[in-house]
């Protein structure tokens, strides 16, 4: 690739990038308004985290290693729920994770 | 109260472990293609976008289509726009631009658990730049690796599933652990 060639590639990778990223703060006072609320902000939060977990589950497969990340992302989901230690729950799903996907 | 370096830090420590792995893991295939260790510190500084940076590896020839490369990854990214709306009237002070820049997955995947604390526009800025450099850190080292130190540590990433299920479960235990005692 040309030099040329490679800095259009990253502008336009920028561009796209922050585009959907700044698009609120154009419209920060009138959508800021409607917003105010915090159960409505809490309300979207957990709309948008649950079509986060979705995102992460995107590439449906059938094969082990997909039914593998669910259940342990499930379990996950367990332990945290029942103890609420972030750090734990995240590093005994990864570790059970990484050992089932090389077994 | 405020929040100490400490907390920000082990609550950087999923993130970081992800980061470095998934930023490895892009710069050793953006190294690949034929990138070099600048651009890939450039566009994980500027672009800050996991999925969109994988995503435009595919875009990197000479003969791509610039407007198929913007729509693909405007596309990609607009759910951007929801995080973003989600905090409105949140964040004040000159470090907003950098704030709303580097909303990310991960940043906003993460400023849950802060929200609580309601940390200050300056803790925001140190929370969201320590996470910001663990993804250039990544992207840097990565495309100046071979790549076969990669396929070792593939896997490690799911460390951001178990983030965002660990939050997410925190969030329905308060919306609905109350309601079950109740009854």
């Amino acid at each position: 690739m040309l030099l040329s060639d490679k800095i259009i590639f990253a502008s336009i990778l920028i561009l796209a990038t922050q585009t959907t990223r700044l698009i609120p703060l154009v419209f920060e006072d009138r959508v800021g308004k409607l917003i105010k609320d915090e159960g409505v902000k809490v309300a979207i939060n957990d709309v948008l985290f649950f079509l986060l977990i979705c995102y992460c589950f995107r590439d449906l497969t059938f094969d082990r290693e997909y039914f593998l990340r669910i259940a342990v992302a499930l379990f996950v989901f367990s332990l945290q729920y029942k103890f609420e230690k972030t750090l734990l729950s995240i590093f005994t799903g990864t570790l059970i994770y990484l050992v089932g996907r090389n077994l | 109260m405020p929040l100490s370096h400490k907390s920000i830090l082990k609550n950087s420590l999923p993130i970081a472990f992800a980061y470095l792995i998934l930023g490895f893991t892009f710069g050793a295939l953006f190294s690949a293609k034929g990138g070099s260790a600048l651009e890939s510190f450039l566009i994980s500084t500027f672009c800050f976008a996991g999925a969109a940076q994988f995503v435009a590896l595919e875009f990197y020839r000479p003969d791509f289509s610039w407007a198929f490369l913007f729509l693909t990854i405007f596309t990609l990214n607009i759910r951007h726009v929801f995080y973003g709306i989600s905090f409105l009237n949140t964040w004040k002070g000159p470090s907003k631009i950098y704030l709303f820049m580097s909303l990310t997955d991960e940043n906003f995947g993460i400023s849950t658990l802060y929200r609580k604390h309601a940390p200050t526009a300056r803790e925001w800025l140190k929370i969201y730049a320590l996470n910001h450099s663990y993804w250039i850190l990544g992207c840097t080292l990565g495309s100046l690796i071979p790549g076969e130190y990669i396929k070792n540590i593939q896997g490690a990433d799911f460390a951001l599933i178990a983030l965002f299920m660990s939050i997410f479960a925190s969030s329905m235990k308060k919306r609905f652990g109350g309601l079950r005692a109740s009854v």
